[in-house]
């Protein structure tokens, strides 16, 4: 696993997410009760992007919506909401003197 | 009464190959995700493969409020597509001529014709007309291009519709440097989002009327 920089912590001020592509992964960084974790941010639908739209809430819990074809997707876990066989890769994040950074193949 | 047409030629030109625009026009259940601040509902009530009928709900510039209309989408040739709108029980009448012209660089222009079809007498909003297409043209275009440019994106990086990319799926596969493949479209773009599925009727609606729009993502380190 290669351990490369995303962004920093100053990134996610704004909106407590953002997404960046890294090496051919696009990786959605966001901040849910204080914890920062890492999601692909590649719908399994059509490649759509997960993040566009701030995390709304589905019956009570925080969902992802994509913004091509509205599939949303639970921010805790990354299962797909909509079709049900869809699972999004979560990234390991590690937090280093303000600096995010994740791990990829 | 006398009938004739008020006119329109909006185009523009894109950095992706013409079978990518197809698939974006032929996209009807992006409408309502992507354009979801112009259009709140859609009804496929048949499709095949070169063959659209729908109805949508939208809204256009300058009209504050939503418009319905019945829309035929025939895909005429490989480089040609005509819409017919109908709305207002059939009172309004609009034919839109879309020409691709594809270069050889896989770049492609897109050119739309509008004919609205109205009394002689309405001759006078021609103006009106001209420009309430173009910024719907421009303002679709624009909204359009980020999802072309991502879509042709993952499509070089070896995305599979309904699967996604191998090595983001599993970590223990190495990114393909180069995976050169033409862009392939297959119509009908099978559908999963519809709320209704009676038959070949297929029902779509937006989920929000408003969001807090962060965008497609930071740039390059």
């Amino acid at each position: 696993m290669n351990k490369t920089k995303i962004g920093d912590l100053k990134d996610l001020d704004k909106f407590n997410q953002f997404s960046r592509w890294v090496d051919g992964h696009d990786i959605l960084i966001f901040r849910l009760n204080n914890i920062i974790r890492g999601i692909s941010n590649i719908c399994l639908h059509f490649g759509g992007p997960i993040g566009y739209h701030e995390i709304k809430l589905r019956d009570g819990k925080p969902v992802f919506t994509c913004l091509w074809h509205n599939l949303q997707y639970s921010v805790e876990t990354g299962q797909c909401l909509t079709q049900k066989n869809f699972c999004l890769r979560k990234y390991q994040v590690e937090i280093e003197n303000e600096e995010i950074f994740v791990f990829i193949n | 009464m006398y009938k004739t047409y008020l006119t329109s030629v909006s185009n523009a030109q894109s950095n992706y190959p013409k079978k990518l625009l197809i698939w974006n026009y032929w996209d009807h259940e992006h409408i309502v995700g992507t354009h979801f601040e112009y259009y709140k509902k859609v009804n496929i009530i048949f499709e095949n493969d070169n063959f659209c009928y729908s109805e949508r709900w939208a809204k256009l510039p300058y009209f504050p409020f939503y418009i319905k209309s019945t829309d035929i989408c025939v895909l005429t040739n490989e480089n040609q597509m005509d819409v017919f709108h109908s709305t207002l029980f059939n009172i309004i009448r609009c034919k839109q001529t879309f020409v691709f012209e594809e270069n050889k660089n896989n770049t492609c222009k897109v050119t739309r014709y509008d004919y609205l079809e109205i009394p002689k007498i309405l001759k006078f909003l021609q103006p009106l007309f001209d420009k309430m297409m173009k910024k719907w043209f421009l303002d679709v275009w624009e909204e359009d291009m980020p999802m072309r440019e991502r879509r042709l994106k993952v499509w070089e990086l070896g995305f599979k519709d309904f699967i996604g990319i191998d090595y983001v799926n599993d970590p223990n596969l190495k990114k393909e440097s180069n995976l050169n493949r033409p862009y392939k479209l297959k119509l009908p773009i099978t559908k999963i989002t519809q709320i209704k599925n009676d038959g070949s009727k297929k029902v779509f609606l937006r989920l929000f009327k408003k969001s807090k729009h962060i965008g497609y993502g930071l740039p390059n380190l």
